[in-house]
């Protein structure tokens, strides 16, 4: 077979197609369309520092044991009494305190 | 005809362990028939209580306890004698006895709308001898339900209001702490307001020059017209609402809410110690008295053993 001259290597190279390139390829040299917002809520990703990270673990342990700490009472109203939730006694009977009391 | 003479008593606004206290002195002024009324344990309080101490013209002291909202008293009448050994005295505790004229003094105009509580067994005398000064516990009455007492301590002293010539001295008083001794904490240093006079922005309330009694408590509290109530502490009590307002120095205090400057004057030390003091104030504004014929237009006051018994849900 005769070699090509210049002339019909060119007319050759018009007709030759290049061959398709594979869809990986196409994904990673063409950019994909942003998401939307509510898209980025159901699968989007935040890459945070490794420190940060355990900071964060870290200070929600830490408000976990402080927030399970029960609150200080409030105060109580201050239900009151009349004269009429009390009874007499059967009789009175008077005790000298004044000694007793003393000798505690 | 009956004869009265009631020299302190206080109406019990104070929600506390002390009730209520007064003196009434025999004819001659010799000696002093002096009582405390005590509330135990002082929750839930009895607010209402008006408690008193008439002396007849037979020498018979009898002693009320009336709540006007329930409009209902009850009572004893004690005899007091002299003895003839130095310092000594016969006490007798009997049932209450009402003549028309304790009725008027006690009850008002209308005193049938009042209705005794029923005492069948205090009738029995039993006469007791004490020295001066010593002090006879009484339980009065008890409630079934909150398992708290009202107890009457009691004791002749020298009579209450002494004088010399021209010269007079302080009015004698009479308190008594039951119960075993402890340490005394901060909760116990106390506030008293004697013959107080009180200023609103360099304004005298001319009511409040009118009050020559006395409160004293671990709270005490000022009411003024228009203006609501003030609970007054040494302690800080943040889980109360209280905040520092003011200060305490000698016989004088100030504190300020809002853009009002309450200024107060009494008679005698209000704080003990010699240094001022922050005061902490929780203000009440929709606070109103409620006891019967309560006037809304005047100066108050009132007291408590503790902060606690004072501060109400509804505020």
């Amino acid at each position: 077979m005769e070699p090509l001259d210049e002339k019909e290597l060119n007319q050759l190279l018009q007709r030759w197609e290049a061959p398709a390139a594979p869809p990986r390829l196409q994904k990673k040299l063409t950019p994909a369309p942003s998401p939307r917002v509510w898209q980025w809520f159901l699968r989007g990703s935040i890459r945070i520092p490794v420190p940060v990270g355990l900071a964060v673990v870290l200070a929600f342990v830490v408000w976990m044991i402080i927030g399970r700490t029960p609150p200080p009472p409030a105060a109580q109203p201050a239900a009151s009494n009349s004269l009429a939730d009390f009874q007499p006694v059967r009789q009175l009977e008077p005790r000298l305190v004044t000694a007793d009391e003393m000798k505690r | 005809m009956a004869v009265g003479l009631v020299l302190t008593t206080q109406v019990a606004l104070a929600q506390s362990g002390r009730i209520d206290g007064g003196t009434i002195s025999n004819r001659q002024n010799k000696f002093g028939f002096y009582w405390e009324t005590r509330l135990d344990p002082p929750t839930p309080p009895l607010p209402d209580i008006f408690t008193t101490a008439i002396q007849d013209g037979a020498g018979v002291i009898h002693r009320i306890l009336l709540d006007a909202s329930q409009q209902i008293y009850v009572g004893y009448d004690v005899i007091v004698k002299e003895l003839s050994e130095p310092n000594r005295y016969q006490v007798t505790f009997q049932s209450l006895t009402m003549t028309p004229e304790i009725s008027s003094q006690v009850l008002g105009p209308n005193p049938s709308r009042f209705r005794p509580m029923a005492t069948p067994g205090w009738g029995m005398p039993a006469p007791h001898e004490i020295r001066g000064g010593e002090v006879l516990e009484m339980n009065l009455l008890i409630n079934a339900i909150t398992h708290q007492r009202v107890t009457d301590f009691v004791t002749v002293q020298e009579a209450s209001h002494q004088f010399s010539g021209f010269d007079t001295f302080p009015d004698r008083e009479f308190t008594f702490a039951p119960g075993t001794p402890r340490d005394i904490r901060v909760e116990d240093v106390g506030l008293t307001i004697q013959s107080p006079r009180l200023s609103i922005n360099g304004k005298l309330d001319e009511s409040s020059a009118k009050r020559f009694d006395q409160v004293s408590g671990g709270a005490v509290w000022l009411y003024a017209a228009k203006r609501g109530r003030f609970i007054l502490s040494l302690v800080p009590h943040p889980e109360l609402g209280f905040r520092r307002a003011g200060e305490v120095r000698g016989s004088s205090l100030s504190f300020v809410v809002g853009n009002d400057t309450f200024s107060l004057s009494t008679g005698r030390s209000i704080a003990p110690g010699q240094a001022a003091f922050n005061l902490y104030v929780l203000h009440e504004p929709d606070w109103k008295p409620t006891y019967a014929n309560a006037d809304l237009g005047v100066f108050n006051m009132g007291a408590a053993d503790r902060a606690e018994l004072l501060v109400r849900k509804e505020k």
